[in-house]
């Protein structure tokens, strides 16, 4: 099977969420893509928010920054995809 | 047009027919609004409109266009059909083969005192209408359900469950979200009350389309009131078909684009478009079925039957093998649950949710290839 390796992933309520998360990241230049939501985060559909890569110090930067642009995530954490 | 590999069929259809972008933009340019005036803008609406009625009407074998009102989806038409038709104290009979769409304004009616019963599948994802039948009680007022499943592609006998409904003088609801304009819906000779369809999957319309044919003197309870050109004086929403279920202007330019997406299937032939399908479906679960690590959920020895398969890769996450066929190949599927949470639980998938492949005709033999071999290349690396 493919190899994985650690990304943090932001978690939403809703798609819109997701979405605005996305402009707004981009817009600033922070690098990241929109990736289904990992099932072992939570079972259904949806989107989340992914970042290469993860270490505490990139939780509190990715935190600082939602909190920055009032960004309503669920949780940011740690999956290998 | 952006190219991908598109196995996404059953969310919604791509590409769209170059008619269909046509005739939605010509609407954009010389139509105004429907039904509110006599001059010609607004007539060309109406007319534009009538003649979508008719084509619908036409499509379903049903002689009666007026009775054809506009949705935005099939989500909405069943949301007017389940609330309008069933009330307190009646039982309606349902499947685990159903979307979300159908079964959240069930669970809704329910709270409202509606009895639902939901029949269960056998492993392989199939449901007989004797076990619909065996479910029928005193107070049975209908059965709701949908024509093909949006995850097995299973195909329930509509005829069959038609036959049953007139026998036992049932209202029969059924979702077209999978089959309108790929398999044959005769409203006629399957007993339908209220047909729900949506039209920008096998109707090649833009999306924000959709209907419900409702069949004559068939008493619903409207779900929305308001401005309808006609009867302005009145206090109440005008009782007739199709003003009865269609307060509001109605999207005109999204209707003209699926008049024309039923022009392009009348003129291609629904036979050839289901074939077409059907041949590249067949491959891929050939292809596939003998790949140990690959789980297929539902039987493929039904003749007729949607193009949609779904899989899953030993215990991968379905997202992850959903995002390396479109970061790898371009492959564009959907992963996850699929708004069908009984199927799921049935399969036991809600944690891995399934990969789902849905053709068109307008997929390719070589499009297969690279999803089958994209497949394999997953599982050695």
């Amino acid at each position: 099977m493919r190899k994985r390796l650690p990304y943090l992933v932001i978690t939403f309520d809703t798609t819109t969420f997701a979405m605005q998360m996305e402009k707004i990241a981009l817009e600033a230049g922070k690098k990241g893509r929109l990736i289904p939501l990992p099932t072992q985060i939570s079972a259904g559909c949806g989107l989340a928010f992914c970042v290469n890569g993860y270490s505490e110090e990139l939780k509190g930067e990715w935190q600082e920054f939602c909190q920055k642009n009032i960004i309503k995530y669920r949780e940011i954490c740690e999956v290998w995809l | 047009m952006i190219w991908v590999i598109y196995f996404d069929n059953s969310a919604t259809s791509y590409p769209k027919p170059k008619e269909v972008i046509e005739a939605t933009v010509y609407a954009l340019e010389n139509y105004g609004s429907s039904g509110r005036s006599f001059y010609d803008l607004s007539l060309k609406s109406s007319r534009c409109i009538y003649s979508v009625r008719e084509k619908i009407a036409e499509l379903f074998h049903y002689g009666f266009p007026e009775q054809v009102a506009f949705t935005s989806n099939s989500t909405e038409a069943l949301n007017i059909a389940i609330k309008g038709l069933f009330h307190k104290g009646e039982h309606v009979i349902t499947t685990v083969l159903e979307h979300n769409s159908v079964l959240r304004p069930l669970y809704e009616i329910e709270k409202n005192g509606v009895e639902i019963t939901i029949v269960s599948a056998d492993s392989l994802g199939r449901i007989t209408p004797e076990a619909i039948e065996a479910e029928i009680k005193e107070n049975t007022k209908g059965i709701v359900c949908t024509h093909v499943s949006n995850l097995t592609g299973y195909c329930l006998d509509i005829e069959k469950i038609g036959k049953i409904c007139q026998e036992n003088n049932l209202y029969f609801v059924l979702d077209t979200s999978q089959s309108a304009g790929v398999l044959d819906v005769d409203m006629e000779k399957c007993n339908i009350t209220a047909l729900c369809f949506t039209g920008h999957k096998g109707l090649y319309g833009p999306q924000g389309t959709g209907g419900i044919i409702l069949r004559k003197d068939v008493p619903i309870k409207v779900w929305k009131s308001g401005g309808t050109g006609v009867q302005t004086f009145s206090k109440n929403q005008p009782d007739s078909m199709p003003v009865l279920l269609e307060a509001g202007t109605l999207n005109v330019h999204g209707i003209a684009g699926l008049g024309a997406g039923i022009d392009y299937i009348n003129k291609k032939g629904k036979d050839v478009i289901y074939h077409n399908a059907d041949i590249l479906l067949r491959k891929f679960y050939d292809e596939i079925k003998d790949i140990p690590e690959i789980t297929i959920y539902g039987e493929y020895s039904q003749k007729e039957r949607g193009a949609v398969i779904a899989i899953n890769i030993a215990d991968e996450p379905s997202g992850y093998v959903s995002d390396y066929l479109y970061q790898e190949y371009e492959i564009c599927t959907r992963s996850g649950g699929h708004c069908a949470p009984l199927l799921h639980q049935h399969f036991q998938t809600e944690k891995q949710g399934m990969v789902r492949f849905s053709f068109s005709h307008q997929n390719t033999m070589e499009e297969i290839e690279i999803a089958v071999e994209a497949l394999k290349r997953y599982i050695r690396e």
